[in-house]
């Protein structure tokens, strides 16, 4: 127990400089705000805090349809990539094609996306949910196919010299040995579905954090603004997080830090 | 495929970055054409109507008549997007350099830039536009901010690449810390720079077209936005099309850009 | 002296040809960059049952691609090879062949005792056969206690004795190592060659491994396949009548100089590639 103690405090040091580096920042910030120097858009952490706590309310009908949309985008996608990635890797004729499809489709600004799925969807819930799935499918598909694709030549051989079927193989093999790169681009993708869920609502919707922050910014409620802003940012840190955390449960240690 | 093919040694890629670039242009090119033919018969077979979805030629005609605005507000994105990589390289070297010299800044401020590098800066941009107005140059600032992380992690990855063997030769020649800074880590680093101009270059195109339709710029994200709301959707397309082929033939020079270097150093 | 678990397998061994390798008249080309690489030609060698045979040569020699060919990685273009009187796809699929990489290639997710299982897993019903269980093989490569480590915490040589393990899981006839001690240190290395041929004698394998020591190659073989390059042949054997159980002492005696120099001489003498004598 004092060993995991002494992890524990070693950890605490090795973080300090990092939290006095923000808490000055803070500290700083509030300081040229309060005294005047800095321009009225710029509003200090007090303030932003202050209207965090006390619109929570107003700010949790805003954000749960957001968080809604990206959740249902993020699975779809991994389903979608999941799907795609195993007929890939099936099929490794087809590999080359269905890459540079997903380059193509990647390259179509979510700024151009928006208004072709509002026209052919109409405005709707399930429109953003298809945005925001769309702009997280590449991420999570490539890294999938680089896992597949990563498997070393002797593990390969292995599995000849052992007889294995190829369902085998990929059961015992391909996937296992997957995992840890798909968890990459589930990193990546997470906070993807969050930016296509506000960016899908900034084109067209009636509520949702993106409106919110639209509304605030052309009114110029520079409080308003600044707390979006800073949930978004929490939000999408959370959703790392979250990936995080549910990668942590499911790989044991040796494997999770084998790739970098 | 047989047992024998699966392990026989491989074959050793021929060309360079250049062949390569031109390889997945020719691909993007297949694939567009295929996806316009397919298009075509679609558009003919169930009648759909063209504000849903013109036809290709169409489209190109609407491409060719309006060919000045969209090469214009093209060619405005993409100034706009290398200046803002351009001021995130400039910044990137300079703090990684100071976190060279201080290691203690380096471990106050490096856990803040990774955690920042997750955070979506496309929702940063209302802050951007609300703090400095709607000045038809923000995008600049917006593309430097969100490239600024990624290009500073790889620049510091690149600065502190080289082994201990080859900074241990450096100091056995008496070679200060500036002389080593010029003749072994900035050279090292330079590959990863580029590297993450490469992973920074994906995003930033896109980031400025939203940051040209928040702002109003005459860039390529406010054509496209402008012409929707004017319902002149032959336009729309043609833009969209162009900013689709834009973001591909920017990502595919950084790509191509970055196998340049690696060979060169090679 | 064989392990218990091995010796009824042992016993059951009906013919003196299970466990024998044969090797006729083997020739493999390979295309590279539209280049033609004649990797082996007119290879023929033979290993009697429970014998230990080395192969060494320079780079490009192909003996890799040889022991490659015996366990059906790779199909030859001419010739033919039998282990145990069974054409190599059987003798794979029938789970006669057991290989040791020179990576240990093991799972890094499964635990040392799920990675010596893993054959089993894959054979299913067929595996039947087996009287060795994992823990048994666990203990015979010396690796008891480490049942739940995970490779990422085992040494270098603690993860080639659980390949090994892994390979003779389904108790093969046949076991095949590419350069499996390559990249230990020779300390290590001294002990893994005893242990090998510990475990080799116990389970009473036929083994053939491929070695760039001339050293290891005369410590732990009964016979010597020394090879050459342009194209892959066999110049010379040697055969090591060194007396088993060997110990690291027979290094000194004048058998052991006299065979390290014979394969010494077989490899940098005659270039021009004319087999000094094959017996």
């Amino acid at each position: 127990m004092s060993s995991s103690g002494r992890v524990i405090r070693r950890q605490a040091k090795a973080a300090l400089p990092a939290v006095v580096a923000i808490a000055a920042f803070l500290g700083l910030w509030e300081t040229l705000v309060q005294s005047g120097l800095a321009p009225t858009t710029i509003a200090p952490p007090s303030r932003i805090l202050a209207l965090l706590v006390a619109e929570r309310g107003l700010l949790w009908f805003h954000v749960e349809p957001t968080l809604l949309t990206a959740l249902v985008g993020f699975l779809a996608a991994t389903l979608a990539a999941f799907a795609i990635g195993l007929l890939v890797h099936a099929y490794r004729r087809i590999e080359v094609t269905v890459l540079t499809m997903g380059a193509v489709l990647d390259s179509v600004p979510i700024i151009a996306l928006a208004p072709i799925l509002i026209i052919w969807l109409g405005l709707s819930l399930t429109t953003r949910m298809t945005l925001a799935a769309i702009i997280c499918f590449f991420p999570i598909l490539v890294s999938l196919l680089q896992g597949l694709n990563a498997i070393p030549r002797n593990a390969d051989e292995l599995f000849l010299v052992l007889a294995a079927t190829p369902i085998q193989r990929f059961r015992r093999l391909a996937l296992p040995h997957a995992v840890p790169y798909l968890f990459i681009g589930l990193k990546i993708a997470a906070p993807l579905a969050l930016l296509g869920a506000l960016i899908a609502e900034s084109t067209g919707a009636e509520w949702g954090l993106g409106v919110f922050m639209l509304n605030a910014m052309f009114s110029l409620q520079v409080d308003q603004v600044w707390a979006s802003v800073v949930l978004s940012c929490g939000l999408s840190a959370a959703a790392y997080g979250l990936v995080c955390l549910f990668e942590r449960l499911i790989l044991p240690a040796s494997t999770r830090s084998r790739v970098a | 495929m047989t047992v024998a093919s699966r392990t026989a040694p491989r074959r050793r890629r021929s060309g360079g970055a250049l062949k390569e670039s031109g390889a997945r242009l020719l691909n993007f090119a297949i694939v567009l054409a295929v996806l316009a033919l397919l298009w075509q018969g679609a558009v003919w077979w169930f009648a759909i109507p063209a504000y849903l979805l013109p036809a290709p030629p169409a489209m190109l005609a609407a491409l060719y008549a309006q060919a000045g605005s969209i090469g214009g507000a093209a060619a405005f994105t993409i100034l706009c997007t290398i200046g803002g990589m351009a001021i995130s390289v400039m910044l990137a070297i300079i703090l990684a350099v100071l976190f060279l010299v201080s290691p203690l800044l380096s471990r106050g401020l490096m856990p803040l830039i990774v955690v920042v590098r997750t955070v979506p800066v496309i929702a940063i941009a209302p802050l951007i536009v609300m703090i400095f107005g709607r000045g038809a140059w923000n995008s600049i600032g917006i593309v430097a901010l969100l490239t600024f992380f990624q290009i500073m992690l790889s620049t510091r990855q690149g600065l502190i690449a080289p082994t201990r063997n080859t900074l241990e030769l450096m100091q056995s020649y008496g070679a200060g810390f500036f002389q080593t800074l010029v003749k072994v880590r900035i050279p090292f680093a330079i590959p990863f720079i580029f590297t993450g101009l490469r992973i920074a270059a994906g995003s930033a195109i896109l980031c400025a077209m939203f940051a040209e339709w928040l702002s109003g710029a005459p860039g390529l994200g406010r054509l496209i936005l402008d012409a929707y709301s004017t319902q002149d959707f032959p336009l729309m397309w043609a833009s969209i099309l162009a900013g689709t082929v834009t973001a591909y033939l920017f990502f595919t020079m950084t790509i191509a850009a970055e196998r340049l270097v690696q060979d060169w150093i090679r | 002296m064989a392990h218990p678990a091995f010796q009824s397998r042992l016993a059951t061994r009906a013919t003196a040809s299970s466990g024998r390798l044969s090797v006729e008249q083997v020739g493999k080309a390979f295309a590279i960059d539209g280049r033609h690489l004649q990797a082996l030609q007119d290879v023929s060698l033979t290993l009697e049952s429970g014998e230990f045979g080395a192969l060494i040569g320079p780079s490009g020699c192909g003996k890799s691609t040889l022991l490659r060919m015996v366990a059906d990685i790779i199909a030859p273009d001419a010739g033919s090879i039998t282990i145990g009187g069974l054409p190599p796809r059987q003798a794979r699929k029938e789970h006669q062949i057991g290989f040791v990489f020179q990576d240990p290639t093991l799972l890094s997710w499964r635990t040392v005792l799920e990675n010596v299982r893993l054959p089993l897993e894959l054979a299913g019903r067929r595996a039947a056969r087996s009287q060795a269980t994992p823990q048994d093989l666990i203990e015979l490569v010396g690796l008891a206690g480490f049942e739940h480590a995970r490779p990422s915490e085992l040494s270098g040589g603690m993860q080639q004795r659980c390949a090994i393990a892994r390979a003779l899981a389904l108790a093969p006839q046949m076991l095949l190592l590419d350069e499996p001690f390559g990249a230990l240190d020779e300390i290590i290395r001294y002990r893994m060659n005893l242990e090998l041929l510990r475990i080799q004698a116990e389970t009473g394998t036929t083994a053939l491994m491929v070695t760039h020591s001339i050293q290891e190659a005369v410590f732990m073989a009964d016979k010597i396949f020394v090879l050459a390059a342009g194209p892959g042949r066999i110049v010379d054997l040697v055969s090591v009548g060194i007396e088993r159980p060997r110990r690291l002492s027979d290094m000194n005696a004048p058998a052991f100089a006299a065979a390290v120099a014979r394969v010494r001489d077989s490899l940098f003498g005659d270039q021009a590639g004319n087999p000094a004598h094959v017996e």
